[in-house]
C-alpha cells in the first residue's frame, strides 16, 4: 500500500474588497468572529492530486496534516470531506505566530516515525506567500523535493514520481525524484473537487489525530515580525467625481502623456 | 560580527537572469552600501564566459562551478555545492532571486546552514544592531518587517522590487573556477521543456489591458476585450487566478511564472496587486488601476487609481474614449 501525505492551512478568508487591519500586538491581522476561514486554494490543488494518485493507483491511503490553533482542525476536516482517509492536528497556541522553520520542523517530527511515500503541499500559502515549509520539511526529512509541480505521474513499479516543475517563460523543469519525496504543488495542476456530502458528514464524526506543537520540539525563533501597512511606489492620484467624468479626466491624462493620440 | 556576503547567480539559456542583478543590490544594502568582499556565485555548464560577464560588469569576483553536461539545476546537487562552498568561504549571508529556481532550493538550504530564510524580500533596513527585510503578504495589503537576529540568513528578493546593479565604473575581479563532484543524487533531471512561446502579443502591446479576478464571471470579460480595442497596439492579459479557471491562456498571464512586461501602459482592471503580479508589471510606463476596493494593494504601485466598479465602468469608459476621440 502506497501511503501519502498532505499538508494543509487555515487562512483567513478576506473579502476581495476586504480592508485588512493589523491588531494591537502589530504581529498580525484582526480577525473576529465575522472573519471566514478557509483551506489555502493552493493546498486544495494538492489534496486534488492526492485523490487523482488514489484513483490511478488505488491502494493508497491518504491523511491531512495541518498545523495551527484549534480552529485550523476545519481545513484538516474540508481535505477529508473531499476524500482523504485521516486527519492529523499540531495544535499550536492561540495568537502565536508561526514560523516557517519552526511548523516544518513540527511537522517533521510527527511524519518521522511513518513511512509515507510521498507528502504534498501547497506551492504557498495565500496570506504569507513564503513557500518555505514543503522544501524545509524535505530538508529535515533528508528527503528529495520538487516545488512549483505542475505536471506529476507516480512509477510505485520503480518507487519514483516524474515530476514537471514550471519555470519562468512556459518552460517546465521535468525531474525524476526517487520516493519516498516531498512535493509542492502549483495551481492550475487539476480542478479540486468540491467535498462530497457522505465524506463532509464522516469528516464531521471522524477522530483528528492530536499532537501538541509544544510536546514536539522548541525552536528559538531568531525573527521578529511587525506588520505595517504599505506605502506608495506612484503617485497613486485617485481619481474623483462621477464614472463619465472619471474616464474624461483620465482621457486628458493619457493624452497629455501621449499615451494616446 | 563578521558579515560575509554572497549572491548566487543564475542562468538560462546562455544568460544571466535579470533578477539576479537585483540580488546583487540588495547584497550591498545588506553590506550596508560596503561594496567590499560580495563573492558572486554562479553555477552550470561551462561557466566561465558567463562568469568573465559578471565579474566585468560588477567588478567582483566570482566563484563559477563547473556542474557537468547539461548544467542542469538540481536543487540536491546545489543545495550541497553551496552549503560546502560558504562553509569555505565563511558566508553568513546570502542574497539570491526569488525565481522558482531560488525559492525551490533556498529553504533547504536555509535549513541546512542553521541560516533564517526570507523570501519574497522587497527592502532592507537597519533594525537597531539586527538587519531587517520587508516583505508582502495578504495579497499586499499588509508589510510585514522582519528584524533578523540569527547570525546567518538566506535573503530571497522578490523579482522587479530592487534595481539591477549597473554601474560603469568597475575593474573586473577574478573569475575562480571550480568543479563540482559528482555524487549519488536521488533527484534525476530529465529534460527543460518549452510548454509554450512567449507571448509575442504582450512582448510587442505598448498598452496591456489586464483582468484579475474583479471581473466575478467569465462573461464579463467581453469588457476587458472591448476596452483593449479602444487602444492601438493593444493586447489582453491577466492574473494567474484567471488562467487557473481557464477563463485566460496561460500565455496571457502576467507575473513571475508568466510574462514579465514593461509597456508604455498597463491597464490594471480588477487586479488586487498580489507580489507574485506586480513583479510582472511593476516597470510598466505608466499604471492606471480600476478596482472596486478602495484598499486594493495595486494601487500603490499605479500612477492613476480608479475605484469603481468595472461592470459599469468600462462601458462608461468605452463610450467616453470614443466621443472625445471623434471631438
Amino acid at each position: 500500500m502506497m501511503k501519502i501525505l498532505v499538508c494543509v492551512k487555515q487562512v483567513p478568508e478576506f473579502d476581495l474588497e476586504a480592508e485588512i487591519k493589523i491588531n494591537e500586538s502589530g504581529q498580525g491581522v484582526v480577525t473576529d468572529h465575522l472573519t471566514a476561514f478557509r483551506m489555502n486554494r493552493f493546498d486544495e490543488y494538492a489534496v486534488e492530486e492526492a485523490l487523482l494518485i488514489k484513483k490511478e493507483l488505488s491502494d493508497v491511503k491518504i491523511d491531512a496534516l495541518t498545523v495551527g490553533p484549534e480552529e485550523s482542525a476545519a481545513a484538516v476536516r474540508r481535505a477529508m470531506g473531499m476524500g482523504v482517509d485521516n486527519g492529523i492536528h499540531i495544535l499550536t497556541q492561540e495568537g502565536n505566530p508561526l514560523f516557517a522553520g519552526q511548523v516544518a520542523q513540527w511537522i517533521s517530527n510527527v511524519v518521522k516515525i511513518r513511512d509515507y511515500d510521498l507528502i504534498l503541499t501547497g506551492v504557498m500559502s495565500e496570506d504569507q506567500m513564503q513557500g518555505q515549509v514543503g522544501p524545509m520539511l524535505a530538508e529535515f526529512l533528508n528527503l528529495p523535493c520538487a516545488t512549483s509541480v505542475i505536471a506529476e505521474k507516480m512509477t510505485p513499479e520503480n518507487q519514483t514520481v516524474l515530476v514537471e516543475r514550471e519555470i519562468e517563460g512556459g518552460y517546465r523543469d521535468v525531474l525524476r525524484l526517487k520516493l519516498p519525496a516531498v512535493v509542492t504543488i502549483q495551481s492550475g495542476i487539476n480542478l479540486p473537487r468540491y467535498p462530497s456530502l457522505s465524506n463532509v458528514l464522516r469528516a464531521k464524526r471522524a477522530k483528528l489525530e492530536i499532537f501538541e506543537a509544544d510536546s514536539l520540539s522548541q525552536q528559538e525563533t531568531a525573527t521578529v515580525s511587525t506588520l505595517d501597512y504599505p506605502g506608495k511606489t506612484r503617485a497613486a492620484e485617485v481619481l474623483s467625481g462621477s464614472q463619465s467624468e472619471k474616464a474624461q479626466q483620465l482621457f486628458r491624462v493619457l493624452q497629455e502623456k501621449a499615451i494616446i493620440p | 560580527m563578521i558579515k560575509k556576503t554572497a549572491v548566487i547567480f543564475e542562468s538560462f539559456a546562455g544568460k544571466i537572469r535579470l533578477p539576479s542583478w537585483e540580488a546583487l543590490t540588495c547584497a550591498i544594502e545588506v553590506n550596508s552600501g560596503n561594496a567590499d568582499e560580495i563573492q558572486l556565485i554562479l553555477l552550470g555548464e561551462k561557466p566561465e564566459t558567463l562568469a568573465q560577464q559578471i565579474t566585468n560588469t560588477s567588478g567582483w569576483n566570482v566563484t563559477a562551478i563547473e556542474t557537468g553536461k547539461g548544467g542542469f539545476y538540481n536543487s540536491a546537487r546545489y543545495k550541497t555545492i553551496l552549503t560546502d562552498l560558504f562553509k569555505e568561504q565563511g558566508t553568513t549571508h546570502i542574497c539570491l532571486a526569488g525565481t522558482t529556481q531560488g525559492l525551490d532550493y533556498a529553504p533547504g538550504l536555509a535549513i541546512r546552514m542553521d541560516a533564517e530564510c526570507i523570501t519574497g524580500v522587497e527592502g532592507v533596513f537597519q533594525a537597531g544592531e539586527h538587519l531587517g527585510f520587508m516583505r508582502s503578504i495578504h495579497g499586499g495589503k499588509i508589510v510585514a518587517k522582519l528584524s533578523i537576529k540569527a547570525p546567518k540568513a538566506v535573503i530571497v528578493t522578490q523579482p522587479g522590487t530592487f534595481k539591477p546593479f549597473a554601474d560603469t565604473d568597475v575593474s573586473p575581479g577574478i573569475v575562480d573556477l571550480r568543479t563540482a563532484s559528482a555524487e549519488e543524487n536521488p533527484t534525476r533531471n530529465i529534460e527543460v521543456k518549452q510548454v509554450q512561446k512567449e507571448s509575442s502579443a504582450l512582448a510587442e502591446a505598448s498598452i496591456i489591458v489586464s483582468a484579475g479576478r474583479g471581473f466575478k464571471e467569465e462573461e464579463n470579460l467581453d469588457l476587458i476585450r472591448q476596452l483593449a480595442a479602444v487602444f492601438t497596439k493593444s493586447a489582453v492579459a491577466g492574473s494567474r487566478p484567471l488562467c487557473d479557471l481557464g477563463w485566460l491562456e496561460y500565455s496571457q498571464q502576467i507575473g513571475i511564472t508568466g510574462a514579465m512586461v514593461a509597456p508604455d501602459m498597463y491597464l490594471a482592471c480588477g487586479i488586487s496587486g498580489a507580489a507574485q503580479h506586480i513583479s510582472g508589471m511593476r516597470n510598466a510606463g505608466f499604471i492606471v488601476s480600476i478596482n472596486a476596493d478602495p484598499n486594493a494593494a495595486i494601487f500603490n504601485y499605479s500612477d492613476v487609481c480608479i475605484v469603481e466598479d468595472l461592470i459599469t465602468f468600462i462601458p462608461t469608459m468605452i463610450e467616453t474614449f470614443a466621443k472625445l476621440k471623434t471631438n
